[in-house]
């Protein structure tokens, strides 16, 4: 925490140390966990199964014992950053704090061996937190449904799309096929349009980071079927005409969709139902505290006014008196985007996060993140150039544009690895040149910021004094900056 | 609670350093037309032993097979999970961490998605996996639209109807927006007719999609069924129980493009039905049309080995509306669970766990079909751990009586799908159901 000082040779490596997967760690013969016997008669898959289907070699997985397994999986650990070791100022993806408790209470025994085919009766518990957390997810949207059968945020676009795509088909809106959407945006949301079958039109964004009114004006017109914002956008701005953005768009006919990944900036400051968002998708894995996991899971609700709500996906929880049931077809409803109900060990946790904060609580997660973020924005703005230099919520974007020698973001991302902190989101949003994308969360304390504001002013004066040195960054991992190239022009991608 | 460790000390050097006097002045970026000064009903928060508490008050209202010995499968299955994998998984380095975008930071996450995509691929017969996808459900849609960008002009999909049904569900919904027709093969005796397949005849056919074994347990014959659909110039996308491959031949020495399915069994809990995870393979000729993350192995500037994200310019956050698809998440945790169960278990444990399976759904089958009324809906066909029972009675009638008399969760009323088939019942024996609780659903469906 107090090093401001990072190392700059690279511990030798030498070819003995290089990690192996389990796969190369296998020896014939050696054995880890048993299943166990059989204790009816073992039968011989030759004499049961067809013989088309019979396996004729085993397959290749490794033999190696528990406690190799535990020491090579443990090493395998220690090569990650993660929320418990590390700042993560990445923007866009909301790092915070991962509460303990959450993980406690979805191990539960009533949680995780539930099993998706059991019936209502069964399972009135796991119904009733679905239907809790829809309820607080529909109030803190300001919309009035909510769907968590999505999976994942890009999941909730391309769901919520469909749910536009069928109410405009159905309330003659069927010749609308264009989404407009900022050049800002995440990727997800270009992406799940052509999954869908609209198409996409971008929309400028003006010099300070806002979407421009004439170019939004231009591009209005009786085929816009809706617009997709990020609001906070992803420069970490909240749009000052959105209320007059969405009334154009809804002039058009058109439906207003919310991409929710900001909306920890803005919990019980703002509901995006209240400015004119039509239907929105929340990150449970970003605002609501689930894990990243390395990657996943996550979940991807999402929430919509009243007119999209019989629109929503099956399967569906709805309140019957005081027992639950899930409803498996509605006439509307655009039907189903993936397997069983959705993501409940995710629901536990965001639900548990939710409740354990109450409402002061999520105001002060939005409270603290924007102070947090501001904060780094003024220490940071000495040293770097902030693109929109102004008031921020949840995060803000700096540009290594200008910098001396040549040094880009990405050596900027690569050397602050040195100094033991994860790199800012880089190169994106697109919009910005050599863009740092800076999210602190309302969760780091102050000194953790001053000791990353230090090790970026240090940076920077590397900069100056050793760009070399910073061209090579990292000096201090397990491998310095690998070969990408390499690996699309030679694929590996199995053992 | 609050996770917020600014003090009020802390507040007023931060404010003052970016120059405002209140963070509600910092809030004033939001129009006053837009602010939200109401109660969001979530109530005041609750203390660790409080919302503890509540939880397991929730809990407690579910039914949950930890405590009731269960025969229910159609699409989720229980298996035996050894304890390491649940302390190596708790390890916060793993499950703190954010996607592996910084490989220098994320070797960890990387060398496991590394495992994972050679696991699949041994299983499977393939040559590529990716590092998972949301599950076994949208892995079939997933391999569809693959086959779709593969194969020229092609506008149409062959289906069989024993897919799981939210699988049919779901390439229903996503291949509606598309405009893709969407065939669908009835069952014969259980199983998909290869003929059938054949006689859909035409052009522009992307894929056919069968699941083996199939929702009614049927094993299916995926060399034929692959056979008919390279006969129609289609992919063969198959969907397997990656536990069904410890006794079964891999779908890609069968003629399979593609093979997916729900990997969940392998280490995870059901989670009444998420998070699990889904995985996706293929043949390296397609890699290109993958979606998803993948990793691939290069090494460094020092020439030290190292795994990195690769194929990126398939992906959303490159390519946005051009993408092969536009996952961003996939499911990291629950594939680094497979990963570490399949490596404990190993060459010979998995075959040994599969001969179990097979062995006591055997068991259980002979012992059920000795009961007067009941017998093997399909007495032709192989199955591999569950199978579909003709019943005397209702099959909701008897799971009612099993868990009310006997506080068994009995199997899958096919009812439940389709009103026609109430008097079929799919069970599922795994290794988690020893022959004392096999024996006890025998005598108690004997006693109804």
């Amino acid at each position: 925490m107090t090093t401001t000082e990072a190392p700059t040779t690279c511990s030798t490596v030498s070819a003995a140390d290089l990690p192996l997967t389990i796969f190369e760690k296998s020896k014939t013969g050696r054995r880890g966990v048993r299943p166990p016997p059989a204790e009816v008669p073992d039968v011989d898959p030759a004499s049961v199964l067809p013989k088309h289907a019979l396996r004729a070699d085993l397959a290749e997985l490794p033999e190696v014992g528990e406690l190799d397994a535990m020491r090579h999986y443990t090493a395998l650990s220690t090569l990650n950053f993660a929320i418990s070791n590390a700042f993560y100022p990445l923007g866009s993806c909301t790092m915070k704090y991962n509460p303990l408790v959450n993980e406690r209470v979805a191990a539960l025994p009533g949680f995780g061996p539930l099993h998706p085919m059991q019936s209502d009766d069964q399972a009135q518990g796991a119904l009733e937190l679905f239907w809790r957390l829809e309820k607080i997810l529909a109030s803190i949207a300001g919309l009035d449904a909510v769907s968590l059968h999505p999976t994942a945020g890009a999941h909730g676009e391309l769901t919520a799309l469909m749910c536009m795509r069928k109410y405009l088909d159905e309330n003659g809106g069927a010749h609308k096929k264009v989404i407009l959407i900022p050049d800002s945006a995440h990727g997800t949301n270009p992406a799940s349009c052509t999954m869908t079958g609209f198409t996409t039109r971008e929309l400028k964004s003006n010099a300070r980071g806002r979407v421009d009114m004439d170019s939004l004006e231009a591009v209005l017109g009786d085929d816009v079927a809706g617009l997709m914002i990020t609001n906070p956008s992803t420069l970490g701005l909240f749009e000052p005409n959105i209320k007059l953005i969405c009334e154009k768009i809804h002039g058009v006919g058109g439906l207003v969709y919310m991409d929710g990944a900001n909306m920890n900036a803005i919990l019980g400051r703002t509901r995006p139902g209240d400015f004119g968002v039509d239907v929105m998708h929340y990150n449970l894995h970003k605002t609501f505290s689930q894990p990243h996991g390395g990657g996943g899971p996550g979940a991807g609700p999402i929430a919509v006014t009243s007119k999209l709500a019989p629109y929503l996906p099956v399967p569906k929880v709805e309140k019957d008196g005081d027992r639950f049931r899930i409803v498996r077809s509605a006439e509307h409803s655009i039907g189903t985007t993936r397997g069983f109900l959705g993501n409940f060990g995710v629901v536990v946790r965001s639900y548990t996060y939710i409740r354990s904060l109450g409402d002061e609580g999520l105001k002060r997660v939005a409270d603290n993140a924007v102070l947090n973020a501001n904060y780094l924005r003024a220490k940071l703005g000495k040293s770097y150039r902030v693109w929109v230099d102004e008031s921020c919520m949840h995060e803000f974007v700096a540009t290594a544009k200008g910098l001396p020698n040549g040094i880009k973001a990405t050596d900027i991302a690569k050397r602050l690895i040195d100094y033991g902190i994860h790199p800012p989101t880089i190169y994106f949003p697109l919009i910005v040149p050599e863009a740092l994308m800076v999210e602190p969360t309302e969760t780091e304390s102050k000194e953790t910021l001053d000791n990353f504001v230090r090790a970026m002013e240090a940076i920077r004066a590397e900069c100056d004094d050793d760009p070399e040195m910073l061209k090579h960054a990292p000096h201090t991992r397990s491998i310095g900056r690998p070969d990408e190239v390499a690996a699309v022009k030679n694929p590996r991608v199995i053992v | 609670m609050t996770y917020v460790q600014n003090t009020d000390e802390d507040r007023a050097e931060m404010l003052a350093a970016i120059g405002v006097a209140s963070v509600d002045e910092l809030m004033e970026v939001i129009p006053p037309d837009c602010r939200f000064t109401g109660d969001l009903g979530v109530g005041r928060g609750l203390t660790e032993p409080e919302i503890t508490r509540h939880m397991r008050e929730l809990a407690d209202k579910n039914i949950a097979p930890d405590s009731h010995p269960s025969f229910l499968g159609a699409g989720a299955y229980r298996h035996f999970c050894p304890s390491l994998v649940d302390n190596l998984v708790a390890r916060t380095e793993f499950w703190t961490a954010y996607t592996p975008y910084q490989p220098e930071a994320s070797q960890g996450t990387l060398t496991t998605i590394y495992e994972f995509q050679t696991l699949i691929c041994r299983l499977t017969g393939m040559e590529v996996a990716n590092a998972s996808v949301y599950d076994g459900a949208t892995a079939v849609i997933e391999g569809v639209m693959l086959s779709l960008r593969s194969v020229r002009k092609s506008n149409r999909v062959i289906a069989s109807r024993g897919l799981h049904p939210d699988t049919i569900a779901v390439l229903k919904t996503y291949l509606r927006h598309i405009d893709v027709e969407l065939v669908l093969i009835d069952l014969v005796d259980g199983a998909t007719p290869a003929e059938a397949v054949a006689a859909v005849g035409g052009e522009g056919v992307a894929a056919v999609a069968v699941q083996s074994p199939n929702f009614h347990g049927v094993i299916e014959d995926v060399g034929a069924l692959s056979e008919a659909a390279h006969g129609l110039g289609a992919k063969s996308i198959v969907s397997v129980d990656p536990i069904s491959l410890s006794v079964m031949e891999a779908p890609g020495k069968l003629g399979a493009d593609v093979v997916c399915g729900e990997g969940t069994g392998m280490g995870n809990e059901p989670w009444y039905g998420g998070p699990g995870f889904g995985f996706l393979a293929t043949l390296m000729e397609n890699v290109r049309q993958m979606p998803a993350r993948i990793a691939g192995e290069t090494t460094d500037h020092d020439g030290n080995r190292a795994v990195v994200l690769t194929f990126q310019t398939r992906e959303q956050h490159i390519r946005r509306s051009k993408a092969t698809s536009n996952i961003c998440t996939s499911q990291q945790l629950m594939a680094l669970r497979a990963t570490i169960w399949a490596s404990l278990l190993g060459k010979h444990g998995f075959e040994e766990l599969g001969r179990v399976n097979l062995s006591r759904a055997h068991y259980a089958a002979d012992a059920l079909c000795k009961l007067p009324g009941f017998e093997l809906a399909f007495p032709g066909q192989g199955f591999f751990k569950e199978f579909c029972l003709k019943t005397p009675k209702p099959a909701a009638e008897i799971n009612a009586a099993l868990l009310e008399q006997h506080g068994i969760i009995g199997g899958f009323d096919l009812g439940r799908i389709d009103p026609a088939l109430d008097h079929h019942w799919l069970v599922a024996v795994t290794d988690v159901n020893d022959k004392q609780e096999i024996d006890a659903l025998v005598a108690a469906v004997g006693a109804l």
